[in-house]
């Protein structure tokens, strides 16, 4: 799969947690840019990619996604 | 996605009253709750007198970077089987993170266990709280069960996941675990 191909995936995982057709994440999207996306979103939209791209985060990995592109790098590293 | 904030956990005192009471009937606090209240500033100061004397619950205020920002507590501190219920929640919403609630749940169970030697402590949420879920799932709590319609509130009737943590299991894992130590007044 490319980094493309993931963030096509990515956006239809927001598009559902969100329930916004309009978002499109990039590289540089963060928690800052999306409306209600707290915590516990955060949460909820980890379990959503995992089932997604049926792979699964530690607590250390979710840590460590800071922006999306983090997010994306990291399932790009586990579907190798 | 937030960085490392600086929490801390201390008991409640009069000030805070009022503050638990407008977070407490919060939509977005009450929604997970087993209730919607109706609050009182001078409910509040009862419930807080007769807390004084509970010694089946404890309460803390939750401050994150300095402000207070929710509540987190335990229950069932007499069981026999030393098995404890908690809760909590934060209700500031620009002081939430991934992060703190990680750091605070695995310093309750440092709490619970190494402390007050408790045995085993259980998370009851409502089912559809698939966020708080995953979190305590993370934190490595174990499913115990769902019960269908355990709670109605307002006429509706919710679902219940109960998760738990045994003394156990959190002395095998928490080795690994990487959290911020949050240190709670005894």
């Amino acid at each position: 799969m490319t980094r493309e191909e993931v963030f096509e995936k990515l956006d239809g995982v927001f598009q559902d947690v969100f329930d916004d057709k309009d978002i499109h994440v990039t590289d540089t999207t963060t928690s800052s840019d999306i409306e209600g996306w707290d915590s516990l979103v955060h949460i909820s939209l980890i379990s959503a990619i995992e089932g997604v791209f049926d792979i699964e985060f530690d607590i250390d990995e979710i840590s460590a996604m800071k922006n999306v592109g983090k997010m994306a790098d990291m399932i790009l590293s586990k579907i190798a | 996605m937030s960085g490392e904030r600086t929490v801390s956990v201390r008991r409640i005192q009069d000030a805070d009253l009022e503050n638990i009471m407008n977070w407490r009937m919060k939509p977005e606090v009450t929604r997970y709750m087993n209730t919607d209240p109706k609050l009182t500033l001078d409910g509040q100061r009862k419930w807080f007198v007769k807390l004084q004397s509970d010694e089946t619950v404890d309460y803390w205020i939750i401050v994150i970077d300095g402000e207070p920002a929710g509540v987190i507590n335990l229950a069932d501190l007499d069981d026999p089987n030393g098995q404890v219920g908690w809760a909590y929640y934060i209700a500031v919403d620009h002081l939430k993170s991934f992060e703190t609630a990680i750091s605070l749940e695995m310093s309750l169970y440092d709490y619970v266990f190494d402390h007050l030697k408790k045995k085993s402590i259980i998370a009851n949420v409502f089912s559809a709280n698939k966020g708080v879920i995953a979190l305590h799932k993370l934190c490595g709590c174990e499913f115990l069960e769902e019960k269908k319609e355990f709670i109605e509130k307002n006429g509706i009737k919710y679902d219940m996941t109960f998760q738990i943590m045994t003394v156990e299991r959190w002395r095998t894992i928490r080795e690994k675990m990487h959290y911020q130590k949050v240190k709670f007044d005894v």
